[in-house]
Formats: structure tokens, C-alpha cells, sequence
């Protein structure tokens, strides 16, 4: 029986010819004499060689691969004008500039104001949630819906935000409290949790919109670890920690704390799973 | 500097044909997986749309000398998680021992492996296997694809998914049962020949 079990492990390797020159043997002599684990090998013999006469492979359709072309090449189209113009006319390109630092300075000048700071460039979802975190802790940056727990801030954040806002419960939170803000037309949620300790600063908004980059971008670095690990946890400051991570494939979350990384880390980590 | 200056027009042009070079030859081999993901040419269309106008507006996230293919195969898996989450397949009751009662009947009276295929899946049809495979959950069906009928090894699918390589063993394993009983089931709903006395 219990050599059975061992056969269950092999049988998949067996039938893709991957089985090590020792474990063959074994496989083989085995399969021999019991039938319920040869005929486990050769249903699974069977339904990959039977898929394999089934399906067979396509080429792209003409049509759809030149629709795909025409896409870029309108992209590239696109792009040499918006240069074209700032090479050919200078004069342009310092008008654009100096009107667009002028419209900055105008813009702070105004929004420098008790209000969560947006600026018109791309802003790094990161350096945003360490500075989101200082005006949190400063007061700057009230809370638009306190509760004791997450849930009761469920209904304040499902009538107004299109992606999921990750809600995780924290132990021994003694309040916890949400406020939106737009950015550009991209909406961002901003959770805070009060514990003991002190403050953990949650800031989420929509992962295709920062994989877009026109308003909100993450580090090369930051993108490919939460693609591959669901994960992104930033060691490079002293006095707080930054974790970064995805619910629902659909929300990217930043927490900032200045309790320690892995400890912040456990806090949410249940959170990516549906 | 506030703002990054546009570059010149070369710059345009090479990534232009960088991207040509590079990722535009991958072309096919995506059109395949997209095609067994979505199950429909309408669907794998927009899916081979949405992944190459994305790899171009990305291409200077890609890492030059990295497997091209592979990270356009993972921005085609991500594009199509998040475009049919909603509708992910909760794996239903799957009953391995009926077939393999079946088998073991079948097995008895034969040994030639064409003439067992077709008693297990009788006469189904191309597009019906492609629906089966439609029916598996993603993550199955995925290494399914890669590895089956792709071809790939284990350690190309481990690439290609981004996870090590015993977990496309044990999800090959159970995609192939997966697979195997949808076929099954398919072979004897729709009435075809399934011998087994």
C-alpha cells in the first residue's frame, strides 16, 4: 500500500519519460504486478496522447496579426509626433516646459492645503504612502469614516470605489478609519488603523491603473515582485516599514507602519487570497 | 529636472524595432495559448491584441536578454486573470473512480492503447476537446497547455508560470485527471459509442 503511494509520485514523471535511471526500475516492477496503479499510469498515457491528436496548432489569423501591427505602428506614429514637435520647434518644447512648471507652482501654491498632496507628474505609489503616512501622523489628513472595526467601513468605500478595497480586520485595533481621495480620476482609499503601538497607514488603488503608469507608478522592481510573489517589502528605511502587496489581483496595497517589516507583513497576510 | 525631456525619434525607432525583432515572432505561440485559455477565436484575438499593445507600452520594463516569450506569456496570463476573474470555475465533484472502474473493465478485454482511447473517449471532436480543456480551472489548465500540448518542459513551464517546478508536476498530474474525467463525461453525455462490454 504504502509503496503505492510512493508509484502516485511517480507517475506523472513517468509519463513525460522524466523518471530518474533509479526510480525506473522500481516504476517498472511495481506497475507489473499492480494493476490499479499501471491503469492510474495509462489513463494518464491515454488522455495526454489523446489531447495531443485533438488539438493541433494555429497560426495566427492574418488579419488579427496585422490589426496588431497596424496597433503599433499608430503608437509609434503617435509617439514621433508628440517629439516630432518639441525637436523641431525648441521654442516650443520651452513654452510646454515653462508653462507646465508654471501650472506646478500654481497647483502646489493652491493644494498645499490640509489635503492629501497629489502632483501632476507620475507620482511613485511608494514615496506617496511614506508621505500619506508623515500627514496621517501629523493630523494633517483626517479620516472621513471612523469605526471600531473594518466592517464598518465597508459600506463608505463600496458605493464609491471600483476596485476592491482590501478590509482586514486587525487584532487589538482600537479604531480604524477611511477617507478617499481622487487623484487625476484614479481613485485611492486610504485606510488607517490605530493600535497600541501607534498608526499602520494602508493605501490601495487600481492595479491596472499603476501597471498603466500615467498617474500612479511603482519601481520596475516592485512591479515584478508582486506579479510574481503577490509580495513587495521594501527594507531601505530605518524608522518605518513599507509592504506592499495585491488583493484580489485587482488591488495593490501599501501599508506603512513603523512596526517591523515582517510583523507588518503578517498583519495583511492572509489578505491577497480571495 | 521636473520633467524627462522627450527623447529623439531614434529612440522610437529602435524600440520600434527592438519590439519587432524580439516579441512580434512570439506571435503564433501565444495566439495558441490564448486560443486553449479563452476556448473562442474572438476572445484569443482580443487577448493577443490587449497582450502586444501592452508589452509595447511596457517594453522598457522588459529586460533584454531575459526570455522574451515568457514575459509576454505572463502578461497574457495576468490580462486574461483579470479580465475573466469573475467568472472562475469552482472546481466541482470529481469522481476518478468511475473511470477508473471503467478502465479497469475495458483493460481486461484489451491491451492496444488506440482501441482504449477510443472505448474511454470515444469519437469526440476537436472542438469538443478544446471545450474540455476551456472547463479545467486556470491554473490546470494553464500547465496543461504549456506542457502537453505545447510540448514544453517542466522547467520552461516553471519559467513561464513563475512557480518551481514541483508545482507543475503535481498541478500536471492533477490537470491530466481533471482533463481525463471532462473528456469522459463529454464522451458518454453526448452519446457517443462507449463500448464496454
Amino acid at each position: 500500500m504504502n509503496e503505492c503511494k510512493k508509484i502516485q509520485q511517480f507517475i506523472t514523471d513517468a509519463v513525460d519519460n522524466r523518471l530518474k535511471e533509479a526510480d525506473k526500475e522500481f516504476f517498472q516492477s511495481h506497475i507489473s504486478k499492480c494493476h490499479s496503479c499501471r491503469n492510474d499510469y495509462e489513463l494518464d498515457v491515454l488522455t495526454k496522447d489523446f489531447v495531443k491528436t485533438k488539438i493541433s496548432r494555429q497560426t495566427t489569423p492574418h488579419e488579427i496579426a496585422s490589426r496588431i501591427k497596424q496597433d503599433i505602428d499608430k503608437h509609434v506614429a503617435q509617439e514621433q509626433r508628440t517629439r516630432g514637435v518639441f525637436a523641431q520647434y525648441p521654442l516650443a518644447r520651452a513654452a510646454v516646459i515653462a508653462m507646465l512648471v508654471f501650472g506646478i507652482a500654481f497647483v502646489l501654491y493652491f493644494l498645499n492645503s490640509p489635503d492629501i498632496q497629489n502632483t501632476v507628474q507620475a507620482a511613485d505609489m511608494m514615496d506617496k504612502s511614506i508621505e500619506n503616512y508623515g500627514l496621517f501622523l501629523a493630523g494633517t489628513i483626517q479620516p472621513q469614516q471612523i469605526g471600531q472595526n473594518v466592517d464598518e467601513l465597508r459600506d463608505y468605500f463600496q458605493e464609491r470605489v471600483e476596485f476592491p478595497v482590501a478590509l482586514k480586520p486587525v487584532k487589538d485595533c482600537e479604531w480604524v478609519g477611511g477617507v478617499l481621495s481622487d487623484y487625476d480620476g484614479l481613485s485611492l482609499a486610504h485606510l488607517v488603523y490605530k493600535l497600541p503601538g501607534g498608526i499602520v497607514y494602508v493605501y490601495q488603488t487600481n492595479w491596472n491603473a499603476v501597471l498603466e503608469g500615467d498617474k500612479i507608478s511603482l519601481s520596475n522592481g516592485a512591479v515584478t515582485s508582486l506579479n510574481q510573489t503577490g509580495w513587495y517589502v521594501n527594507g531601505t528605511h530605518d524608522e518605518y516599514s513599507v509592504v506592499m502587496w495585491l488583493y484580489n489581483d485587482e488591488t495593490v496595497c501599501t501599508a506603512v507602519s513603523s512596526m517591523e517589516k515582517d510583523q507588518l507583513r503578517q498583519m495583511f497576510a492572509e489578505d491577497t487570497q480571495e | 529636472m521636473l520633467f524627462a525631456l522627450p527623447k529623439n525619434n531614434n529612440n522610437t525607432q529602435q524600440k520600434h524595432e527592438e519590439f519587432q525583432r524580439e516579441a512580434v515572432p512570439h506571435m503564433d505561440i501565444l495566439y495558441n495559448y490564448a486560443l486553449r485559455l479563452t476556448g473562442n477565436p474572438e476572445d484569443a484575438n482580443d487577448l493577443l491584441q490587449e497582450t502586444y499593445l501592452k508589452a509595447y507600452r511596457f517594453w522598457d520594463k522588459f529586460e533584454k536578454g531575459t526570455n522574451c516569450r515568457a514575459w509576454l506569456f505572463r502578461i497574457m496570463r495576468n490580462s486574461y486573470i483579470n479580465r475573466y476573474r469573475k467568472a472562475v470555475k469552482t472546481p466541482e465533484h470529481v469522481d476518478y473512480d468511475e473511470i477508473k472502474e471503467f478502465y479497469n473493465t475495458i483493460r481486461e478485454q484489451s491491451t492496444d492503447a488506440n482501441d482504449l482511447s477510443e472505448r474511454l473517449f470515444g469519437q469526440l471532436l476537436d472542438d469538443q476537446v478544446a471545450t474540455a480543456i476551456t472547463d479545467i480551472p486556470e491554473e490546470f489548465r494553464t500547465v496543461v497547455i504549456l506542457c502537453d500540448i505545447e510540448g514544453f518542459t517542466y522547467e520552461e513551464a516553471a519559467e513561464f508560470v513563475d512557480c518551481p517546478i514541483g508545482t507543475i508536476r503535481s498541478r500536471l498530474h492533477r490537470g491530466r485527471k481533471l482533463l481525463r474525467d471532462k473528456l469522459f463525461k463529454y464522451a458518454h453525455e453526448r452519446g457517443y459509442e462507449v463500448k464496454d462490454k
